[in-house]
């Protein structure tokens, strides 16, 4: 099935934030970020701005009749600067205007004083100086630092990798609106409606029953948009409420680039230890998360870090520990991956390292040590239904990894100016929130009097297909045609408390509600059937497209006639259903549990060719075998892979997060951050599916497709480095990602230049 | 008033001529289909297709429209994606290759990519695939990895390969064949009666604006309170001609028309690769060659072309024109010699001997359509087996583009071996002084001076030079 949306989205006609027809007198909002990143601010002199043409009111952090305070997770994170400045351009006054353009040169014309303190950029540095978010935490199992000594070969080094910036081709946005009893209503542009109204009621001091808030669709968010949303939302509700008239706040590109959040740079050292025949025995690792200025959801990052430290392998003595350091920067937040990604970065640098010391191929190390069936992670979970080895052979039949190596090794010989390099890359990617309570989704389904539905649930439409999949579970159960659905947009008022779409689990949460809650209806429709048709047995009743059955043959009831019936014998045909995900909990004292409903399991071999004289590379081939459990819609599955797929190479190869000394974001708009263009997209791409088993705690058997495969892009970076290495052999190991043009080229002349 | 065909429509609009022109169709228009991605015309987003009368035809055109001054819409006509959807939710073979690939998401970028296409569909451009490819260089899509839409737009390309070239049959075909709707039968008429003669305004206290795609991500606020003299459609202004043994390019050139002309492809038969790897087909639809030099950017990459090509400049002010060569134009760091008001009006340079060789290198960091780390070009020509008339502009290193005399004067005469490239860098090196990234700065002079002679004598220049 297409996603539902597309007709809609190649006409031009889906609305974004941005299209929403707005009131009349609807005022304009644009934000004044701090010009420091660190400081304390003494004065704001709003006198000029407010004297400019069209400017309707500026707020500051004293106009918050509620709480200053919009942290989700912990309570440290401010709406507006008040004084204190933790990063450069945080919000520190809102400019309320007739348009937007008035408020903008208005905005040019505040005045802070500050008395500039030295910023944090590096999280290293915050972590000599003890500048953490959260307290350090660590995950083990067996004992490395006893192993050393046993070990045949150990190595040690450091690597990094960069964050990213989202990216989400539609900005941040929040439309409030004032309602007749006070309450506001507020169209916001977020992954989650319930972490909206709650930071209004926090910022504003009204009961939540006050405030609600609605998501359409989202031109893209990947993460951005989960616990980001919420400042603009509580931004444009404080003025909205003061004024008692409509406000509409949406970033600015420069502004979304240079105010929020990105995905968290880490930097690493690694100890690791092997046997004789290339057994990992023994990995530590200290990851140093660049966290930013606040929490935001940076201790829940951490937590996938620590999750995912052992990847794909078994390695029976580990130490993985994690350090959420506060820096000057704007607080980093979720990013498909959510710190799984740098955790499973660091493992492969320390494999690539020593597999470059030992003289092999990396690719020996790897398969040696990957997960097997009932092998333990780390944090205590068990492996079952572990497919690791399983998609590593088949990857290995489809694609004769053997000959693609010499190939690559007979193109290397032949050619001086560009070499080739292949990397594989083994995925092992745990689904749900590792905060067990979220694992929890709602659906409130509607059958009204002319026969067709109506299903809201708490998830957000983002491109990634799920409201597709909901309509495809709706369908298949009542067995109704997709067109008598239609989804609703996502609104507190009929889904309240909703989890935030997010950790790939929207499709599972929210489809198995709408599972649940079609379930029940159905049951009573057949209950209903069985009595207008007289028959005692429910079991030979169904319902088939749009048909009643008995025993299996059409009889003359058809939908519309039972739905009519069914409000005539007053049958309920609403239902609200809540799932939770069962099996899993975790146990933070002891870093031990069962936190994940399942795993997904994946190998990605890929080719990359660096062009030696210019430093630049192109991907050859993706060669992917992706476990979807028995995918519900290769349409959308497919289309998540190898938008995921892209969106890692671009983070291992070109793009460049970089904030200077002072904190200043360096590429700050889509000029200068370049995000991959449609050159860059590997020139083959194969997406298999793992022939696995469906999972019955992913919706339909399907897994989560969201997050796992962003990871695959890590193998771009290690085929980069090899065929570097092919060129000069020499060449100086600095394992950083993301792998720039520069950084080809630098390393690659290194000893030369 | 200005006045132009939006889609089926007559519009005007009081709206101020600096106006970006996707505001004006979004809020006054509410035809909200276009996308604002970023305002610098970096994403695709807001692609619209503008197209003006020649002669019997009309020339379509993709273009940025957040960075499109309003005022560069009068008398066209103006295609927004409502303007080319079919009544009654039907969808166009264009729109229908999009879901059979499944090349939507989150359906952002969406409008923006089909508007491309469509472009590509009604432009002169050779149907083959990777024209098709490069048609949508300039959108870009954070969801779908592009394989799906590379997919889609060999689809569509393939489904025009039977379309007829001549204008009229053309837009026949396409409404024929539903890519359009039925009344772009109707649009010629229609833009003939608004047709306007455009001159340069009197006022010299105006802004001058060209394209526009430089002055509306710079200072897209200031320019809404400034008097706008607009030169995009002056026909004095436009075109490419060859007079005296040079070409002469007009204040209001486009990229894409220079990168078009037959004289010039022949001299510099590289040419659209380079600007491939320059800026996106939107951009080049709406930039002016005259433009890149008054920018004055340091890593102009136009510039850095034309400075290796002997360039000069006309410049009018008040009816006195003053001739200036293009190397003495960049004074500092986007400061150029000119008065604020005064107009390039004209550029010329000699034609390229026949034996002259022309190559321009750029690295960034992306390889296509990104700001140049470093960018260089290098025109020369070969007298038995020497080197002669070198020149060597270069970008990326200063606070402006600038000649590499010195490795200039040391090449002139020389053959192209091994030993005249070691000394030549090592000339080059000593009168460079990149300030930032200096390492890799040197190493790009390094490598593009490798890269040009290399091109030059394929077989003179071993790799061991660079070791």
């Amino acid at each position: 099935m297409k996603n539902i949306d597309s007709k809609m989205n190649v006409r031009g006609e889906s609305l974004y934030l941005d299209d929403y027809p707005v009131k009349e007198g609807c005022l304009h909002a644009v934000v004044y970020g701090s010009p420091v990143a660190h400081g304390r601010l003494k004065s704001l002199d709003l006198s000029e701005a407010k004297k400019m043409p069209g400017v309707v009111a500026i707020f500051t952090a004293k106009d918050i009749p509620g709480e200053n305070q919009i942290g989700s997770i912990i309570p440290d994170e401010p709406l507006m600067a008040d004084e204190e400045i933790h990063y450069k351009n945080m919000p520190t006054a809102l400019v309320v205007a007739r348009s937007e353009i008035e408020a903008r040169r208005a905005i040019h014309k505040i005045k802070a004083e500050i008395e500039e303190l030295p910023a944090i950029v590096c999280p290293r540095e915050a972590k000599e100086k003890k500048k953490f978010i959260v307290a350090p935490r660590t995950f083990k199992m067996g004992a490395p630092e006893d192993l050393w000594d046993k070990c045949d070969h150990v190595f040690s080094g450091t690597a990094d990798m960069g964050g990213q910036e989202h990216v989400y081709l539609e900005t941040q946005g929040s439309y409030a609106s004032y309602m007749e009893d006070g309450s506001i209503r507020v169209q916001s542009g977020t992954q989650a409606t319930s972490y909206v109204q709650v930071g209004i009621q926090k910022v504003l001091g009204l009961p939540q029953h006050m405030i609600e808030v609605e998501t359409i669709r989202l031109g893209g968010a990947f993460g951005g948009k989960e616990d980001q949303g919420t400042p603009w939302a509580c931004l444009a509700s404080l003025a909205c409420y003061h004024l008692k008239k409509p406000v509409k706040l949406v970033l600015h590109r420069l502004d979304d680039m240079r105010m929020t959040g990105k995905r968290h740079p880490y930097a690493f050292d690694y100890k690791i230890g092997f046997s004789k025949d290339h057994k990992i025995m023994a990995y530590e690792v200290e990851c140093y998360q660049n966290g930013g200025a606040s929490a935001d959801v940076s201790p829940a990052v951490m937590e996938r870090t620590l999750f995912h430290g052992g990847s794909s392998y078994f390695i029976p003595n580990i130490a993985i520990t994690v350090y959420s350091c506060r820096t000057n920067l704007p607080p980093n937040t979720a990013f498909r991956g959510f710190g799984g990604p740098q955790g499973m970065f660091v493992l492969e640098a320390a494999i690539f390292k020593a597999a470059h010391e030992l003289g092999i191929d990396a690719s020996v190390i790897q398969e040696k040590n990957l997960l097997y069936e009932g092998s333990n992670f780390p944090y205590g979970q068990i492996a079952w239904n572990c497919d690791a080895k399983k998609s590593w052979e088949q990857l290995h039949q489809e694609c004769d990894v053997e000959e693609v190596r010499q190939e690559i090794e007979e193109y290397n010989k032949t050619h001086q100016d560009s070499k080739k390099g292949m990397a594989i890359f083994p995925l092992c990617f745990g689904v749900s929130f590792t905060k067990t309570s979220l694992n929890q989704g709602f659906s409130l389904v509607h059958i009204y009097k002319d026969g067709s539905v109506s299903i809201s649930t708490g998830v957000i439409e983002m491109g990634q297909g799920v409201n597709t999949k909901i309509t495809q579970v709706a369908s298949d159960i009542l067995s109704i045609a997709p067109e008598r659905i239609r989804i609703h947009p996502t609104n507190t008022t009929r889904t309240a408390n909703a989890s935030p779409t997010a950790a790939s689990t929207g499709a599972d949460l929210n489809g198995k509600a709408t599972q649940v809650a079609c379930t029940q209806i159905k049951d009573r429709l057949i209950k209903l059937a069985a009595k207008l048709l007289n028959i005692v047995d429910c079991t030979r009743i169904n319902l088939q497209n749009e048909k009643i059955l008995l025993d299996g043959r059409a009889t003359e009831i058809d939908w519309n006639h039972l739905i009519l019936q069914a409000l005539e014998e007053r049958v309920k045909i609403s239902e609200l259903a809540h799932y939770a995900t069962p099996q899993i909990y975790f146990d933070k004292t002891k870093e031990k549990g069962h936190p994940f409903a399942y795993h997904v399991y994946g190998t990605a071999l890929l080719v990359s060719k660096v062009d030696c004289l210019r430093g630049t590379y192109e991907i050859e081939k993706a060669h992917i075998v992706h476990d979807f459990g028995k995918s519900m819609n290769l349409d959308v599955d497919v289309g998540q892979i190898e938008g995921a797929l892209m969106q890692g190479i671009g983070l291992m190869t070109i793009e460049e997060l970089l904030y200077n000394e002072k904190g200043t974001l360096v590429y700050d708009n889509l000029s200068s951050y370049k995000i991959p263009d449609i050159f860059c997209a590997p020139k083959e791409v194969i997406v298999s599916p793992l022939k696995s088993k469906p999972n019955e705690l992913a919706l339909y058997g399907s897994k989560a497709v969201g997050e796992p495969p962003l990871c695959y892009g890590i193998a771009a970076y290690f085929s980069i480095v090899k065929a570097m290495q092919a060129f000069n052999s020499k060449m100086d190991l600095e394992l950083s990602a993301p792998i720039t043009h520069q950084k080809v080229m630098e390393t690659i002349y290194q000893k030369l230049c | 008033m200005i006045r132009m065909v939006v889609n089926d429509q007559l519009r005007e609009t009081k709206l101020h001529a600096a106006t970006p022109i996707v505001d004006f169709l979004r809020s006054e228009l509410k035809l909200c289909g276009t996308k604002i991605g970023c305002r610098e015309g970096d994403c695709g987003a807001c692609t619209i297709i503008a197209g003006f009368l020649q002669g019997n035809k009309i020339i379509y055109r993709s273009m940025a429209s957040c960075i499109m001054p309003l005022i560069n819409g009068q008398a066209k006509h103006i295609i927004t994606i409502e303007g080319i959807n079919l009544p009654q939710k039907e969808l166009n073979p264009i729109q229908e290759a999009f879901i059979a690939v499944n090349a939507v998401q989150c359906g952002f970028c969406t409008p923006g990519f089909i508007m491309s296409l469509t472009a590509y569909a009604l432009s002169e451009i050779e149907k083959t695939p990777q024209n098709a490819i490069n048609s949508v260089a300039g959108n870009v899509c954070r969801c779908t990895g592009y394989k799906s839409i590379e997919k889609a737009v060999l689809q569509v390309n393939d489904l025009l390969q039977e379309m007829p070239t001549e204008f009229d049959a053309k837009i026949k075909w396409l409404v024929s064949h539903n890519i359009l709707p039925s009344y772009f039968n109707d649009v010629k008429e229609m833009l003939q009666s608004i047709r306007s003669e455009t001159s340069l305004t009197g006022n010299t206290q105006a802004t001058i604006v060209a394209g526009g795609t430089d002055a509306l991500v710079q200072r897209p606020e200031e320019l809404l309170e400034e008097q706008i003299s607009a030169i995009a459609d002056i026909a004095q202004f436009k075109g490419t001609e060859i007079k005296d043994n040079k070409i002469w390019i007009g204040a209001a050139t486009t990229v894409d028309e220079f990168c078009q002309n037959k004289e010039i492809a022949k001299h510099i038969p590289k040419i659209k690769d380079y600007l491939k790897l320059v800026s996106s087909p939107q951009i080049r639809n709406m930039a002016t060659v005259a433009g890149n030099f008054a920018n004055g950017s340091p890593i102009g990459d136009l510039s850095v072309m034309f400075l290796c090509l002997d360039t000069t400049l006309v410049l009018s002010q008040d009816g006195k024109k003053r001739e200036m060569p293009l190397k003495d134009f960049f004074v500092g760091y986007k400061k150029v010699n000119k008065a604020e008001n005064e107009l390039i009006e004209q550029i010329y340079f000699p034609i390229p001997s026949a034996n002259a060789h022309f190559s321009f290198e750029k690295i960034s960091k992306r390889v296509h359509l990104d700001m140049a780390t470093v960018n260089s070009a290098v025109s020369l020509k070969m007298e038995s087996g020497k080197m002669e008339d070198v020149k060597i502009a270069i970008g990326g290193l200063g606070p402006t583009i600038r000649n590499m005399e010195k490795t200039c004067d040391f090449l002139n005469g020389k053959e192209i071996s091994d030993e005249t490239f070691t000394k030549a860098n090592e000339i080059a090196q000593a009168e460079i002084t990149p300030r930032s990234r200096a390492n890799y700065k040197r190493l790009l002079v390094r490598q593009q001076l490798f890269l040009h002679l290399r091109g030059i004598a394929p077989d003179a220049l071993s790799l061991e030079v660079l070791k």
